[in-house]
């Protein structure tokens, strides 16, 4: 069989016999992926298609990593203004597809959006919103958990959100 | 012409530095970037339940923020976990 081919979700996409096991994240896909994506602007979403069907997703939105205020007096060598990220906020898999490493190849499509808008836009890193069940898989892969004291994810059970500096995502692919 | 009203708010140095920038690049009157980015912001509320939008800002606390300046400073290292992650991209996946 062959695998399924990754790109930029579309209008015609069929997601309606996508089920993942968690519903919240189906209805996102069927609902709102394409129309944060091609009316509000705020997230794109890349879809894994067997022929018209959906069976994967990964959606990422650009964001930014601030600081929380610093004590007077204390010095940082982060500079003053926001540190520009890639966001992956939603990964999910169809239950017909799930342990064909399909989740993995999205991630890795996910990185390299992040290696493109770091030439196009600017990205310093990219920062995943980890289910708690996967923080051990992004561990592995240099991701260290952060935490955050505004923005975080909406999603329950709320995510663990981890960062990985882009260098390390153009050191695996040199 | 459209009434007026004026509100004030308290905001992160961060956030009026990019205020004032944008201002400043744009011509716009600070006035008018606010109300936009309000009528922006609660239309996309409006249309969307809070569990399917992503925050675009997310604040560190130092700790974190410590932890992002370290990773930074540190020469680019990749686990071998993620050298084999990123070789599963099929040649037709090229983002």
């Amino acid at each position: 069989m062959a695998e399924p081919a990754i790109r930029r979700l579309l209008a015609g996409d069929d997601a309606s016999r996508f089920r993942c096991g968690d519903p919240e994240y189906d209805i996102f896909l069927q609902r709102y992926a394409g129309q944060n994506q091609d009316r509000l602007f705020v997230g794109t979403t890349y879809a894994a298609l067997d022929g018209q069907r959906v069976v994967g997703h990964v959606t990422v939105a650009v964001g930014q990593l601030d600081r929380d205020d610093l004590p007077e007096g204390a010095h940082s060598r982060l500079p003053r203004y926001p540190l520009p990220v890639l966001r992956l906020a939603r990964l999910a898999v169809d239950e017909a597809f799930q342990g064909r490493g399909l989740g993995r190849r999205l991630a890795a499509y996910a990185f390299a959006v992040a290696l493109h808008v770091r030439v196009t836009a600017g990205c310093v890193g990219i920062v995943v919103d980890a289910l708690p069940a996967r923080v051990g898989f992004y561990a592995d892969l240099g991701f260290e958990e952060l935490e955050l004291t505004g923005g975080q994810s909406p999603i329950r059970p709320q995510p663990v959100a981890m960062f990985l500096p882009i260098g390390a995502v153009e050191a695996a692919v040199s | 012409m459209t009434h007026v009203t004026q509100i004030s708010a308290q905001v992160s140095d961060s956030a009026k530095q990019l205020l004032d920038e944008f201002s400043a690049l744009s011509g716009m009157k600070k006035n008018r970037i606010v109300e936009d980015a309000l009528w922006f912001y609660l239309r996309a509320r409006q249309e969307l339940p809070e569990s399917a939008v992503v925050p675009a800002r997310m604040v560190l606390t130092a700790s974190a923020a410590g932890v992002v300046e370290g990773r930074l400073a540190q020469a680019p290292q990749a686990t071998p976990a993620l050298v084999r992650l990123m070789h599963t991209l099929e040649p037709h996946d090229e983002a």
